[in-house]
């Protein structure tokens, strides 16, 4: 079983990915920006951090936004966890920065919900 | 997206079209013009700042949870939008105040019309509920179309009813309907960044 977390501050699109996700059998977590993320991340058991095989994130968000998340995730022990940006930023500067931050991959909302799926599976075996 | 000064208020006015936005905390009055589109706009009074949006979902069969259907993405992807630029003026998204116009239905237009136009209401009252905004006004529904001013530093709102002028409105919106459509394809584009993370596991 692998465990995903998704960051974003719309409780609406928590929802859909959640609901899609976890028809695919997998574990979510949810939180609603960067900073909460970052607390919720810090509080996970051992197990469950061990289970822990990605976290998708939003960019434009309050209190953190997802660049920065990202550059936090990367200093903790989930460094090497695979971050998916998850946003309807489309721009090439915006990827680039993702990238650098230490982003695996990019995909623009609105999606379909085998469209997540498919990029999920690339990171989670 | 066309700029300008507005005659009657003497203000700077962002008029906006189909299938876009304008989010701000200057004095720009945003306008658009309404026929089954529906534009949500939202008010942050922490910030004195807000935005509107104007969209349209394509027709499909009515659904209960609009948010999960295929056509409600396109309305998702308009809300985000807003709230996002929002968010980038520096709102915490905390009461945070929505007024949801439009979804009239052209008087000479087919059961279809109608169909678009409830579920256009439909989404945007769905979504504002499920995103815990409080919908604070709303003129929406009946057979006028409407032309709508929007203050965003004070989330004030004026709608005038107006005819659909020589078919045009109806015309445009089904133009950009099935544009919708077409360009689907860009919608869920994926990036991966090759070697910069390895999948799976913790450090």
């Amino acid at each position: 079983m692998a465990r995903i977390l998704i960051v974003d501050d719309s409780p609406t699109l928590r929802a859909s990915a959640q609901f899609t996700l976890e028809s695919e059998g997998h574990a979510v977590i949810q939180a609603e920006n960067g900073a909460t993320a970052l607390s919720t991340l810090d509080g996970l058991s051992e197990d469950e951090a061990g289970d822990l095989k990605m976290i998708i994130t939003d960019i434009n968000m309050p209190e953190m936004d997802g660049i920065t998340f990202i550059r936090k995730v990367k200093e903790t022990q989930f460094r090497y966890v695979p971050v998916l940006v998850m946003t309807t930023e489309s721009q090439d500067a915006m990827k680039s920065e993702g990238r650098e931050a230490g982003a695996a991959g990019w995909l623009v909302k609105p999606f379909k919900p085998e469209q997540l799926n498919d990029v999920v599976q690339r990171f989670v075996k | 997206m066309n700029t300008g000064m507005h005659p009657v208020l003497k203000q700077p006015y962002v008029s906006i079209g189909p299938g876009e936005h304008y989010a701000t905390n200057t004095d720009d009055v945003i306008s658009t013009v309404l026929g089954s589109c529906v534009a949500v706009g939202i008010f942050d009074p922490d910030l004195k700042a807000g935005g509107l949006n104007h969209f349209m979902l394509p027709d499909e069969p009515l659904n209960k949870n609009l948010s999960a259907t295929e056509s409600g993405r396109y309305g998702l992807k308009a809300m985000e939008l807003l709230l996002g630029d929002l968010v980038k003026l520096g709102s915490r998204r905390r009461r945070l105040e929505a007024k949801v116009f439009g979804g009239g239905a052209f008087i000479a237009t087919e059961e279809v019309g109608w169909r678009i136009a409830l579920r256009n209401v439909e989404f945007a009252f769905e979504f504002l509920s499920a995103e815990g905004i409080t919908v604070v006004s709303s003129d929406v529904g009946g057979a006028s179309a409407r032309r709508i001013l929007y203050f965003p530093k004070a989330g004030r709102a004026l709608v005038k009813a107006t005819p659909w002028t020589g078919w045009q409105l109806a015309h445009d919106e089904a133009a950009y309907s099935q544009s919708i459509a077409r360009t689907d394809h860009k919608h869920g584009s994926v990036t991966l960044f090759e070697g910069e993370t390895v999948p799976g596991g913790v450090a």
